[in-house]
C-alpha cells in the first residue's frame, strides 16, 4: 500500500505526529519535516507539515517564536503548549484503540 | 551571503507568489500573512537543504494543494456550519451518481435543459408569492398567470433575468447569485410537488382561477349585486317544492352552480352522475351540507322563501290552469328571496335538454 493510500492514511494522523515531535522538543518547520523523515514516515510532504502546523497554531494548540540563526535566515520556532499536550493525550489515546480494532480485525497471516 | 544564496532567495518568493495564487479565495489580510510565513519557511528550507529544496518545490499547484490539505484550508477560509457541511455531504453524494460512466448521455443531455430550468426557477417564486399574498393583494393572480398583465410579464421578465444571471454566476462570485439560484429552485420543487400532487379538489380551484383571473370569486354565479348563488331551489306556482329538476339557460348549457359553491362557501354538495359516469351538476336542488358550530358535517335547511301569489289565477291554481300558461307557470325562485320578484335570468324558459333525466342515477 503506496502512494495515495499511505498518504491518506497519513493524513489522519500527521496532527498528532506533528504534536508527538513537538512534544520532544521545540523545533522549526523543515526540521520537523526532517525528524518525521527519520522516524519512518517518508512520504509526509512538506506543504502537508506546513499546512497542519499552521492549523494547529490557529487552532491554540502550539505557540511560536522566531530565533535568529548563525547563518542563514531567522527561524520560526514552534512549541507546544498545554491545549496541544491535551489533543496530544487525547489523540494517542484515539490512536491505540483504533490501531487495537484493526489489529484484531485482520487476518492473522496478514497481521503478522 | 554569497550571489548563489540571493538567487535561492528570489527563486523562494517567486516560487511562494506561485503558491499564492491558488489562495486567492482568501481573505486579503490572511493571505499575506500565510505568504509571509510561507517565504520565512521555505527560506529556512531552502537554507537547511537547498538539494530538498528543489525537491519540493516541483509544481505550485501541488504544493498549494498540499498545504491546503494539510491547513484544512477547503474551498473557503470560513468553515462550513452544520447546514452547509450537511449540503456539501449531499452534493458529493449527488456528483458521485452523476460522475457514474453511465450517466454520461445524460451529461450531454442535461446542458440543454439548463435555460427551461432558469425560466421554470423564475416563475415558481412568482406563483408562490402570488398564492401567498392572495386576497391581500389584488395584483397577485397575475404573478401566477403572467400573461394577463403588463404587470405580470414584467415581473417574469425580471425573474428570467435574475435567474439566468444566477445560472451563469462564476464559480467564485458571491453568495447572492447563488442564493438567488437556490431560492429559485425551491420554489420551483414547491410548485412542481404541488401540481403534481394536490387533490383534484384543488386543481379545480385552480382551473376556475386562472379561468378569470380578474374576478374577486371567478367562476361563481352571481347575483348582479355581487351574492353567490349556491344553489337552486325550484317551486311551482302552487308553491310546491320540485325536486330533481334539471336547470339549462337560454342556450341551452347546463347552470351549474355546485364545485364553484363548494369551494367558496364550506358547503359540500352530493355528487350526482349519470349512466356514463360523468358529474351531473345542474339538477336542482343540489343536496348539500354545511358545517356545525363543531366542524360536523350537517344537511343544508330549505331556505324559507314566500312564493309570489300570480295576478288573475286562483288560489291554490288547478293544474289545468298552468298547462294553459306556460310562460309563466315555472319559475326559478333562489334562495333567501325576500320579496316577489320576476324570474331571474337563470329560469328555464325552453328547456333543451343536453342529458336526458332519464339517465341520472342518484350518487
Amino acid at each position: 500500500m503506496r502512494g495515495v493510500e499511505t498518504s491518506q492514511l497519513l493524513k489522519g494522523v500527521l496532527d498528532l505526529a506533528v504534536l508527538a515531535v513537538l512534544h520532544d522538543d521545540d523545533a522549526y518547520g523543515y526540521a520537523i519535516v526532517r525528524r518525521l523523515r527519520e522516524a519512518g514516515i517518508e512520504d509526509v510532504g512538506d506543504a502537508s507539515v506546513y499546512g497542519t502546523l499552521r492549523r494547529l497554531f490557529q487552532a491554540g494548540c502550539l505557540a511560536s517564536y522566531v530565533k535568529p540563526s548563525d547563518e542563514g535566515p531567522n527561524r520560526k520556532y514552534y512549541a507546544i503548549n498545554d491545549t496541544g499536550r491535551d489533543q496530544l493525550a487525547i489523540g494517542a489515546k484515539e490512536w491505540r484503540t483504533f490501531v487495537n480494532n484493526i489489529d484484531h480485525l485482520l487476518p492473522e497471516e496478514v497481521a503478522a | 551571503m554569497s550571489s548563489a544564496t540571493m538567487t535561492i532567495d528570489d527563486r523562494v518568493a517567486e516560487f511562494a507568489a506561485a503558491v499564492g495564487e491558488h489562495f486567492a479565495d482568501l481573505p486579503e489580510a490572511e493571505r499575506d500573512e500565510l505568504l509571509a510565513d510561507l517565504e520565512q519557511h521555505l527560506k529556512e528550507l531552502a537554507a537547511d537543504a537547498p538539494d530538498a529544496f528543489e525537491a519540493e518545490m516541483g509544481d505550485p499547484a501541488a504544493y498549494a494543494a498540499e498545504l491546503r490539505a494539510g491547513a484544512g484550508l477547503d474551498q473557503h477560509v470560513d468553515q462550513p456550519g452544520r447546514i452547509g457541511r450537511w449540503g456539501i455531504a449531499a452534493r458529493d453524494r449527488v456528483r458521485s451518481v452523476l460522475d457514474h460512466p453511465r450517466m454520461e448521455p445524460v451529461h450531454e443531455f442535461v446542458p440543454m435543459l439548463r435555460p427551461a430550468w432558469w425560466i421554470v426557477r423564475a416563475w415558481a417564486p412568482l406563483v408562490v408569492l402570488g398564492m401567498l399574498t392572495e386576497g391581500a393583494w389584488n395584483w397577485s393572480r397575475h404573478l401566477i398567470i403572467p400573461g394577463r398583465h403588463l404587470l405580470g410579464l414584467l415581473a417574469l421578465a425580471v425573474a428570467i433575468g435574475l435567474s439566468a444571471r444566477a445560472g451563469l454566476r462564476g464559480e467564485d462570485e458571491g453568495r447572492i447569485w447563488r442564493a438567488v439560484a437556490v431560492i429559485g429552485g425551491i420554489a420551483a420543487v414547491i410548485v412542481l410537488w404541488s401540481a403534481l400532487f394536490v387533490s383534484p379538489r384543488e386543481t379545480v380551484f385552480v382551473e376556475t382561477f386562472m379561468a378569470d383571473p380578474f374576478g374577486e370569486q371567478p367562476g361563481l354565479l352571481t347575483h348582479p349585486d355581487g351574492e353567490g348563488i349556491t344553489n337552486l331551489y325550484v317551486y311551482d306556482a302552487n308553491g310546491e317544492l320540485l325536486r330533481d329538476v334539471f336547470v339549462y339557460d337560454g342556450a341551452g348549457r347546463a347552470v351549474e352552480v355546485g364545485a364553484y359553491a363548494d369551494e367558496w362557501y364550506g358547503i359540500e354538495s352530493d355528487v350526482r352522475i349519470d349512466a356514463d359516469g360523468r358529474v351531473v351538476g345542474n339538477l336542482y336542488p343540489l343536496t348539500q351540507y354545511v358545517r356545525d358550530g363543531e366542524g360536523a358535517l350537517v344537511l343544508r335547511d330549505v331556505p324559507e322563501v314566500s312564493i309570489p301569489r300570480l295576478s288573475g289565477t286562483e288560489q291554490p291554481a288547478p293544474p289545468p290552469d298552468i298547462a294553459e300558461e306556460p310562460a309563466t307557470t315555472t319559475s326559478v325562485v333562489e334562495e333567501r328571496v325576500e320579496e316577489p320578484s320576476p324570474p331571474s335570468s337563470v329560469a328555464v324558459e325552453v328547456p333543451q335538454p343536453t342529458r336526458p333525466p332519464g339517465q341520472v342515477i342518484p350518487d
